[in-house]
């Protein structure tokens, strides 16, 4: 779902480098030195992620990892999420460099939201509860950043019902994938590093 | 300071091999790249897989930005159109959900293309042919023009040169097409490879490093 340059207007552009750059402040702000390597880890794993593509009838879509990203690291997604994206810009020209704030933000939104939403879920002992919120958690991160996609995309002129329901429909693999993908990789920190979700900043005192 | 978690290296493991195994599935991107032919562009437009566009938007602007040329990508990615004006053109494909891709041509690969359409035109080719006829008038037999000899009237040899170099121009052509189409597609690939993977990877690591570095000093 990157954007390309030259397709957004300039206030949307402006909008989400503004938005992108307040979620990023916040987001180091809440990264201490313990953080890092679980930050870089997730850089990388969703740079990677966005590689993988699975063909839709004539066009394709990709993994976004999204869910995971914001469950494990709160609002440090959004560092992770800009860094993974200027790096497939400049490497891959994916999306562009004007259109980096709105990327991050479409993806980077939805990763702040479904944390808040499942984050307790995943930390209590209760086994299915952790199955269920890895899978929605990931289902309605990609579910999040396909509407706000759609939604930038409104304001250059495409028509957002006809649109939105189109990137949805081609996004529904992806959604049960990411949702799999989610419940895997979380139940195995649930058993082998639980602490990994322990987030430690100012407001999440709510363990 | 603990640097190296064993969670990090088992978390490094599995995305490895998630790497490993999807490496060769690449994601998308859309691109365009065109070459010109006898007065004509063709383009072609591909997701970064290299399937082709179909149904995509093709719009050409010329210098000043109005657009000059408006259609649609056939079923193989395909858009040919003739040259819709001089100067440097500007092909946009819009294939819709916000991806986009541009190629430029050049006035000068146009004009090329001008005068390969039309002989007649090149105003400068007339003293060569004017030394060729001087060549064949003093050599007598040996006559590569083939059966106008030399004592032929001007005329007819003026028109036999020129016949042939349209022959061999349109025979050239249809050789380097191929090669044009190639050249224009690699200027235009996106270099999707594992290098590069793990050159982004050792850019996050590295900005990993430095982080803990400044961070570490502050404290």
């Amino acid at each position: 779902m990157h954007i390309s340059d030259g397709v957004l207007s300039a206030p949307v552009l402006i909008a989400g480098a503004a938005a992108a750059a307040a979620g990023t402040v916040v987001g180091l702000k809440k990264m201490d030195t313990d953080k890092i390597p679980k930050v870089a880890m997730l850089t990388s794993a969703f740079f990677v992620a966005s590689l993988v593509h699975v063909p839709i009838g004539p066009a394709s879509v990709h993994l976004t990892l999204n869910g995971l990203v914001g469950i494990l690291l709160g609002w440090s997604c959004f560092p992770a999420i800009l860094v993974a994206l200027l790096l497939q810009t400049l490497l891959f020209q994916f999306g562009g460099i004007s259109v980096l704030g709105v990327n991050t933000v479409v993806m980077g939104a939805p990763a702040l939201i479904v944390y808040v939403i499942f984050n307790n879920f995943i930390k209590k002992d209760n086994n299915i509860l952790i199955v269920l919120s890895s899978f929605f958690a990931g289902v309605l991160a990609v579910l999040l950043a396909v509407l706000l996609n759609s939604y930038a995309l409104f304001f250059s002129g495409d028509e957002f019902i006809h649109l939105a329901r189109l990137l949805v429909a081609a996004h529904l693999p992806v959604m049960a994938i990411e949702g799999a993908v989610n419940v895997f990789i979380i139940t195995f920190f649930k058993k082998v590093k639980p602490e990994i979700f322990k987030i430690p900043h100012a407001i999440s005192q709510k363990t | 300071m603990k640097f190296i978690k064993r969670r990090y290296v088992v978390l490094l493991l599995i995305f490895s091999l998630y790497i490993f195994v999807t490496l060769q599935v690449f994601a998308h991107g859309v691109n365009i790249f065109a070459y010109i032919e006898d007065g004509t562009i063709y383009t072609e437009s591909y997701f970064s897989k290299g399937k082709g566009v179909i149904n995509g938007k093709i719009e050409v602007f010329d210098n000043a930005g109005m657009l000059v040329y408006e259609g649609y990508t056939d079923t193989k990615g395909g858009c040919i159109f003739n040259i819709p004006g001089t100067g440097d053109l500007t092909i946009v494909l819009d294939a819709g959900m916000g991806h986009r891709a541009t190629y430029k041509l050049k006035a000068e690969e146009l004009r090329d293309s001008y005068i390969q359409q039309d002989p007649g035109r090149s105003v400068d080719e007339e003293p060569v042919s004017e030394s060729y006829i001087s060549v064949s008038e003093k050599s007598g037999e040996e006559d590569k023009v083939g059966n106008e000899s030399a004592g032929a009237d001007r005329g007819r040899s003026d028109v036999s040169i020129e016949d042939i170099r349209k022959v061999v121009e349109e025979e050239v052509a249809k050789q380097i097409r191929p090669l044009s189409r190639n050249i224009a597609k690699l200027q235009k690939d996106t270099g999707l490879s594992a290098g590069k993977v793990f050159a982004g990877i050792g850019y996050i690591m590295g900005l990993m490093g430095l982080f803990l570095y400044f961070k570490s000093r502050r404290s």
